[in-house]
């Protein structure tokens, strides 16, 4: 029963014992009053009638005496102690009188006082008699009336007497019920008193209850504490990614310190091995059996079946204990540990707290490390292929690096990435693609040692370490062997795909002393394999790396050229055969901050293969174009702007909306703008470029061959290409001046051919006066070249322009036309 | 009324007479018990009370006089003054009355003015001469202070004195 259970009636009882009390009291204090009542009435009632009857009687004796003589002088002192007995009388009658009596005393009291008036009036008249000396007549007075009231008076006494005695007895019977009630109020008030000690005995008890309660709750409250605290300990472990076994001896130990003789035991599935952990507590044959108890490992997780169930409750009846189980889960439910609790069959109640938050830690710190596990795996390796990814094999190489140093043997790096690949990926979908890279990894770690490496450095790139070799030999030929065995046939999806793959190998010392080095040497060399042919390797080659190295250097430079602002635009005057101005043709400059000066032939080809022309190709039209449209804002007579573009600019389908756009922007005159290619650049792709040249045609746009005579010069194309002039190489003008070369006849039978065509011929590259007297005298229309003018900056060309004679005003060019529909 | 006052004029012009001659200062007053009704007296009733002349009250109640004893104040102004007489021959006078059959005058003797103070207070009709200093004593606070010709005591004018 609750304390306030039991306090709280005996709190009502001592409540109404007060209460009794009180009213005990109340008539105590009744039965006081009455007693002083009582006590008057006895004491003084009994003074009075003993007063009054003496009063009386010396009264009357008084007036008897003054009967006795005749001397009016003598008889004045009995008359006046007559009267002092009657002003004595009537005193008493006043003290009975002010006793307030009820009627019971007050009517005897009234009447004794009217016989007693009656009688002293008689008295008075006897009185006034005998002093008068009327001694016959007194006594006549006396004895008829006298004698008679006296009597009355004497009767009243008596009766009031009785009267005060009926009094005092109902009085006494008053004070004994009122100190009966005085006494159960009394009795109420022990009671009373006797409930409150009780009550506060109780109450003292209930605050010890509840100074016991305290007590406990502090205890659970240290023990609570003590437990976060070792669960914070635990946590802590977890979070610093202490080793597994000893997080989970932490926790198998807490049973033991919350109930003695109590244990526990963890089994987890780490990763792919079972680990179990015992707490010191239990008894060594427990402890023994549960070492060697086996779970069977479900796709690696823990599996708990009922003859494992069974085996554990054994394990813990032979001990004498008893066992709980509980399965460990993860956050998606998935099983991933055991934890049997052993103790006694009377496991403490709170102990059910201690098993949920074992439960929990022990999930916990198994999760926590299998992901730690899983994100450290994660970390160093490629989810697609499960291979080391670049830093591990960084790490790796630098030890393999290291115990060649000290083992005087060699490290061979093979960079090795998958041929046509990105065709794979665009055919077949990338989860072939995927599937494949799989394949290739599979295949790499087949081809290789134990103690080799192999990682997925990038889309389709893999790179092998292979360590301790006696020579660079060897690299040659377990890179042979890889290729090799890569060049079987994979069945994916049910396509069979043929793959191989390019390497190139670099050899530590020879070829590198630092993983980075190596590394960049074994790329370049694949690279260059790539070149040479695929479905091969090649090993690194010093000069053969500079060239890659500056060749990638360029590549990385270029593709921020544009956003450096290091390009520029100089312009080379095209000079017809008067010396007069006919055009200007725009070269490109690339100025690196960290290269330097870099020439087109150098940069272009580079840019071409990394993509980069497009951009490159757009900045110099509209750099051109602004540069124009600028000339022809200040007033100058501005001749035809020629711009050299790349094979894959006319392949790019958005090549001659580009050029529209930018000519559009610019405000500079299509017909004033002239487009040279190649005939090489447009070999590949001939229809296009064809298609491409009509629609900027249509704009009235300028066509010429560059270059013409060379590469894939033809002819048929000549007639094919919807072109506005040849530019003849400079190979042909440098060889003009050569008396036995043929270089004369090719040129003029080019002029003549372009000139049946009505196609303007420009010669590159005139060196000197007699190269251009040659051209001309063999019909040359347009000249250029360092004899004539080096290539202008924008201001010198301006310059130039303004000092040419003023032509006659040609016709206004005509509004842009829109460009074709592909 | 079988007994009536009788004015003698010769006897009260005489007692005047005696009364304006130079007399000790001390006035008398006339006292009564509180129940006697009458309140004023002339001199003349005065006189014919003490006496015998006239022997009831008003109210019929019997004349009872308180004389002080022969030689004292009241009485020798009672006896020299007001009655013109000695105390022997007023005795023999009263005395007399009583043998011609006339209603004795009750004539009582005390020793005191607080005597004859007390003495009327306990008998009712009677009638005392006392100083008028006496009357502040206790024994005569509570009697009634008769007026003589509508004049009390040291009002001007006031004959026993």
């Amino acid at each position: 029963m609750k304390h306030w259970m039991k306090v709280v009636p005996l709190s009502l009882l001592a409540g109404a014992g007060i209460a009794g009390s009180v009213f005990g009291v109340v008539q105590l204090r009744r039965a006081v009053v009455r007693s002083q009542d009582l006590y008057r009435l006895d004491t003084i009632g009994s003074q009075v009638e003993g007063d009054l009857e003496f009063q009386l009687q010396e009264s009357r004796r008084a007036y008897l005496y003054a009967l006795a003589t005749d001397d009016p002088n003598q008889q004045l002192p009995f008359v006046d102690a007559a009267r002092e007995a009657d002003r004595a009388a009537r005193g008493t009658i006043q003290r009975l009188r002010a006793l307030q009596a009820d009627e019971s005393i007050t009517r005897p009291i009234r009447e004794f006082e009217a016989s007693w008036q009656g009688y002293i009036q008689t008295r008075g008249a006897v009185i006034a008699s005998i002093l008068v000396g009327d001694a016959k007549r007194a006594i006549e007075l006396d004895q008829r009336e006298g004698n008679r009231a006296f009597a009355a008076a004497l009767q009243n006494l008596h009766a009031l007497k009785h009267a005060l005695e009926e009094h005092a007895r109902a009085q006494s019977a008053q004070v004994d019920g009122t100190l009966r009630k005085c006494i159960m109020g009394l009795t109420f008030f022990v009671a009373a008193t006797y409930l409150i000690v009780l009550a506060l005995v109780q109450l003292n008890r209930s605050r010890a209850g509840v100074v016991r309660a305290l007590a406990s709750s502090n205890e659970r409250l240290e023990h609570a504490q003590d437990l976060d605290q070792r669960r914070l300990t635990i946590l802590g472990m977890v979070v610093a990614h202490a080793p597994l076994a000893e997080t989970l001896t932490a926790i198998a130990e807490l049973p033991n310190w919350c109930t003695p003789g109590a244990g526990a035991a963890v089994w987890s599935n780490g990763g792919d091995k079972l680990l179990y952990q015992v707490s010191s507590g239990l008894p060594q044959q427990l402890t023994d059996e549960v070492r060697s108890q086996c779970f069977e490992l479900d796709q690696g997780r823990l599996h708990l079946d009922s003859t494992a169930r069974r085996s554990i409750e054994s394990m813990a009846s032979r001990s004498g204990l008893k066992e709980r189980i509980f399965p460990l889960h993860n956050v998606a439910g998935d099983a991933i540990g055991l934890l049997v609790i052993f103790g006694p069959l009377n496991i403490e109640p709170r102990s059910e707290g201690v098993c949920t938050q074992m439960t929990q830690l022990a999930s916990v710190a198994i999760e926590s490390t299998l992901l730690y596990d899983r994100l450290a795996f994660q970390a160093q390796h490629d989810v697609l292929t499960g291979l080391p990814n670049r830093l591990l094999f960084q790490d790796r190489l630098q030890q393999a690096i290291l115990r060649a140093q000290r083992n005087d043997t060699k490290v061979a790096v093979m960079w090795f990435d998958l041929d046509r690949f990105k065709q794979v990926n665009d055919t077949l979908g990338h989860r072939t693609g995927d599937e494949l890279l799989g394949e290739f990894a599979r295949r790499l770690k087949r081809s290789l040692r134990e103690s080799d490496t192999a990682a997925r450095v990038g889309g389709d790139e893999f790179v092998v370490m292979a360590g301790d070799l006696e020579s660079s030999a060897d690299a040659r030929t377990i890179a042979a062997k890889i290729i090799k065995n890569l060049r079987v046939p994979i069945n994916v999806d049910g396509y069979e795909v043929t793959t191989s793959a390019s390497a190139g190998v670099s050899v530590f010392p020879e070829h590198g002393s630092d993983p980075a080095g190596l590394m960049r040497n074994a790329d370049l060399a694949m690279y260059q394999a790539k070149r040479v042919g695929r479905d091969t390797y090649l090993v690194f080659d010093q000069e053969l790396g500079d060239s890659l190295s500056r060749r990638l250097e360029i590549e990385q430079e270029l593709r921020h050229a544009i956003d450096n602002e290091e390009l520029s635009l100089m312009f080379q005057p095209l000079i017809g055969r008067r010396d007069e101005l006919e055009g200007f043709e725009a070269l490109l400059r690339w100025n690196n901050r960290k290269l330097g000066k870099i020439s087109p032939a150098e940069f272009i080809p580079i840019a071409e293969e990394a993509g980069l022309i497009l951009r490159i190709g757009e900045w110099v039209t509209r750099t051109a174009c602004r540069t124009g449209a600028a000339w022809m804002k200040a007033g100058l007579e501005v001749p035809r702007l020629a711009i050299n573009a790349s094979g894959l600019q006319f392949a790019d389908p958005g090549f001659a909306d580009m050029v529209h756009s930018v000519l559009n922007e610019s405000g500079f005159p299509a017909q004033k703008l002239e487009i040279e290619v190649t005939e090489t650049e447009l070999v590949g792709n001939l229809e296009c470029a064809i298609e491409q040249i009509g629609r900027l045609r249509a704009m009235g746009i300028l066509f010429a061959i560059d270059d013409f005579g060379t590469g894939y010069s033809s002819l048929n194309q000549l007639r094919t290409l919807p072109v506005d002039c040849v530019k003849v190489d400079r190979s042909f003008v440098k060889d003009l001046e050569r008396i036995s070369g043929d270089s004369a006849t090719l040129v003029r039978g080019i002029i003549g051919l372009a000139h049946n065509l009505r196609l303007t011929v420009v010669a590159e590259g005139v060196e000197t006066e007699r190269q251009l007297a040659i051209l001309r005298s063999l019909g040359c229309d347009v000249s250029q070249g360092f004899y004539l003018h080096r290539p202008l900056l924008p201001k010198a060309a301006e310059d130039l322009m303004r000092a040419q004679k003023p032509r006659a005003a040609g016709p206004t060019p005509e509004p842009l036309p829109e460009p074709a529909l592909a | 009324m079988k007994t009536t006052i009788h004015l003698h004029c010769g006897v009260f012009v005489s007692l005047l007479c005696s009364a304006a001659s130079p007399t000790p200062a001390q006035p008398f007053a006339v006292v009564v018990d509180p129940s006697n009704p009458t309140v004023n007296l002339s001199s003349v009733d005065l006189r014919a009370m003490f006496t015998g002349s006239v022997t009831h009250w008003p109210n019929q109640s019997r004349i009872v006089l308180a004389h002080r004893e022969n030689g004292s104040r009241p009485n020798r102004f009672l006896m020299d003054r007001l009655l013109k007489t000695s105390w022997p021959d007023y005795k023999r006078r009263l005395e007399n009355l009583e043998f011609m059959g006339q209603e004795p005058v009750i004539v009582r003797v005390l020793a005191s003015d607080a005597a004859a103070c007390k003495f009327v207070f306990n008998v009712p009709g009677a009638l005392a001469l006392i100083e008028s200093g006496s009357i502040a004593e206790p024994e005569c606070r509570e009697l009634r202070l008769l007026r003589i010709d509508g004049l009390a005591p040291g009002q001007e004018g006031y004959r026993l004195k």
